[in-house]
């Protein structure tokens, strides 16, 4: 990096927008540098002017659209799937396609439009959380992010089309996500991600919604189960926006986030990790109890308590709020809910291998 | 020092001669590095002598109260050569007299009557505080890495010279937002310098004023340059690292003195780049408030990470 490589511009500078969505020059970008003075995203921005790089296909497609995310949408739509498939209720096989590849692509455009966001807002600077490696590693520009982004959304939403046709009622279950969405982008610089309400956003989207909403698309309409598996993948969800946002807590904390970590503070935070991990335990077990065979209830309760020990004893001893002891802690908790999740889709598994008289 | 040690009559008197001499020790051999770059502002901006004197007082009393602090913390049996104070008197009047120039510093200041200043200099103490405190968390952390003692290193070390650079500019009133910022940046840039080069004297690297090898890891503490150089290291290589009597031993568990060498180049090269920052920072300096300023600022860099004489 020499010094004529780098430009600071003031906000109300002509040429910063066009630095800030990279549209200066085809060949180069504009990488924001990281500032450790958390309040410094809101009028300066030095930017370091680099040529652009394009890594490999795979690299640059899994990294840019964070397919190691889409887990977290796949697995409530495979449960869905399965029960449906279990209880006969599965309608059109082409439309249940359509809609869980229309989830996939809103999951990703969403997501993109997001560290968009966290890029022209400036928190990408100032979070090491925030923002999306094709930005930071000068593959693509913003607004080629913003623009696949919206192409992402279009292709989602044309393949939910025949779902939403046929289906109307879904309508009323998206009608308050496209409003947040709405609110969040034009709300101030922090939008509605970093605040303690969207966590409960977050547990609506992985949730309630997605589960109630994909059933009936595929034509198995609406029950109870379908509810309470709803509340399971969303709590985990949730989870594990916890455990990021108390992986984080010192940084959030200085930027003024203004999520549930930070409010409650280190030791509270601990103790609400634990709480919320024992809930989603007892919660799947209630479930098994209910709705699957009972050699299924003591597999889940014998597992997810095994599970559940070093990780409720890694957060427990924990006495800093840096350092890679909190990362470690972290993990374990991470590992407990991989776990958890894991189990549950073998689980499935099997369910659909019994169904096909392959066991 | 006697000008900075009295900005008001009632600072140190006389009915408190143990203060007064523990003061003195502490004071005497420093280099008063600080003190010298408010000079170097203030002497641009013309601001008056006695603001010049309250800014000088203020930064080396906070500065020398985080020392206090500090090596009763550490247990530092040395500053600056002699006998740490928390020794040679003892550890409450250590802590007594770091908080008696903290107490200065609030006292003489809001006297002042800039609210700004006051309350930027509290924020200041208030980072340095907890950049200690979180230091200290991280002792026993060998898988510390160094982007999180960056952070702590921003608060601990990169404050003070903030405070240098923008205290000046606040005291007289001129609140330039794009100036701050670049000044802010170059404060945060300097004291990272500073701590990385600082850390490097551990390993005898630059190590000119002949300070003790190895201090921070047998104490435990993971170090920028420890960190950097164990980032690829498995867990229980680094567990060993701490082992180290000397620094052959220290070579031989990171896998040779040309590994050392090498991670110490690629250590020079990421601090390269961020002087190069710097350096594109002092040019908004130049452009807002002259060229002389920028001329005296540019060899920071040299003499706080390269140890080069000034």
């Amino acid at each position: 990096m020499s010094a004529s490589r780098l430009l600071t511009l003031d906000k109300t500078n002509p040429d910063f927008l066009k630095y800030i969505w990279g549209t200066f020059s085809a060949e180069e970008r504009a990488l924001p540098l990281q500032s450790l003075n958390v309040n410094s995203e809101t009028e300066q921005v030095t930017f370091e002017i680099v040529k652009t790089f394009r890594p490999a296909f795979m690299e640059m497609f899994v990294q840019t659209l964070k397919i190691r995310n889409l887990y977290l949408g796949l697995a409530p739509l495979f449960f869905v799937l399965v029960k449906n498939a279990l209880d006969e209720t599965l309608g059109d096989e082409i439309l249940a396609v359509f809609s869980a590849l229309a989830v996939i692509f809103l999951q990703m455009g969403i997501e993109l439009a997001n560290d968009v966001q966290d890029h022209v807002r400036g928190l990408d600077r100032v979070h090491p959380r925030a923002g999306n490696p094709a930005l930071k590693k000068a593959w693509f520009s913003a607004r080629d992010l913003k623009n696949t982004s919206w192409v992402l959304i279009a292709v989602g939403g044309c393949l939910g089309l025949p779902s939403l046709i046929i289906f109307p009622e879904i309508f009323v279950l998206l009608l308050p996500l496209f409003v947040l969405g709405f609110w969040g982008a034009l709300s101030d610089r922090m939008g509605f991600k970093y605040r303690s309400w969207s966590e409960w956003v977050v547990f609506m989207m992985f949730g309630p919604l997605l589960t109630i909403g994909y059933q009936i698309s595929i034509g198995g309409g609406f029950d109870l189960e379908v509810v309470a598996l709803g509340c399971l993948t969303g709590w985990l969800t949730v989870f594990q926006v916890h455990l990021k946002n108390f992986d984080q807590l010192m940084v959030n904390s200085q930027a003024g986030f203004n999520n549930t970590m930070v409010r409650l503070g280190f030791e509270k935070s601990k103790s609400l990790i634990v709480i919320w991990w024992i809930l989603f335990v007892v919660g799947l077990v209630i479930y098994q109890v209910i709705y699957s065979q009972p050699v299924w209830q003591w597999i889940f309760a014998a597992a997810l308590i095994a599970g559940a020990v070093p990780m409720i004893f890694a957060v427990s001893k924990l006495e800093v709020s840096v350092g890679s002891r909190i990362h470690k802690a972290v993990q374990v908790a991470t590992r407990a809910s991989q776990f958890a999740l894991t189990l549950w889709v073998l689980q499935n598994i099997w369910f659909l291998l019994v169904l096909e008289g392959v066991l | 020092m006697s000008s900075i040690k009295i900005f008001d009559p009632k600072d140190f008197p006389s009915y408190l001669p143990k203060l007064n001499l523990l003061y003195d020790d502490l004071f005497t051999g420093g280099k008063g590095f600080r003190a010298k770059l408010i000079h170097i502002f203030c002497e641009t901006l013309k601001a008056p002598h006695q603001t010049e004197q309250l800014l000088a007082q203020t930064i080396e009393f906070i500065h020398n109260a985080s020392l206090l602090h500090d090596d009763l913390i550490d247990r530092s049996a040395l500053r600056r050569g002699k006998t740490a104070a928390w020794l040679k008197y003892n550890p409450e009047y250590a802590v007594l007299a770091g908080d008696y120039l903290l107490a200065r510093v609030m006292v003489n200041l809001s006297g002042f009557g800039n609210i700004r200043l006051v309350q930027y200099t509290a924020e200041v103490i208030s980072d340095l505080l907890e950049g200690e405190w979180l230091q200290d968390s991280l002792v026993g952390d060998y898988d510390v890495k160094l982007p999180e003692l960056d952070r702590v290193h921003n608060l601990k070390t990169a404050s003070l010279f903030k405070w240098c650079l923008r205290a000046p500019f606040i005291a007289l009133e001129k609140y330039d937002e794009e100036l701050h910022h670049a000044l802010e940046e170059m404060g945060t840039l300097l004291g990272e310098l500073f701590q990385r080069s600082d850390d490097l004297l551990d390993f005898d690297v630059r190590n000119h004023e002949g300070k003790a090898l190895l201090g921070d890891l047998k104490s435990g503490y993971f170090n920028s340059f420890a960190s950097f150089v164990a980032e690829d290291l498995g867990s229980e290589v680094r567990r060993e690292l701490k082992k180290s009597e000397n620094l052959d031993q220290f070579f031989q568990h990171i896998g040779g003195k040309e590994v050392f060498s090498r991670k110490l180049e690629a250590f020079d090269q990421i601090n390269q780049k961020k002087i190069d920052l710097y350096q594109h920072h002092v040019n908004t300096l130049e452009r807002k408030v002259g060229a002389d300023l920028a001329r005296q600022m540019r060899p920071l860099t040299n003499i706080l990470y390269w140890r080069k004489a000034p």
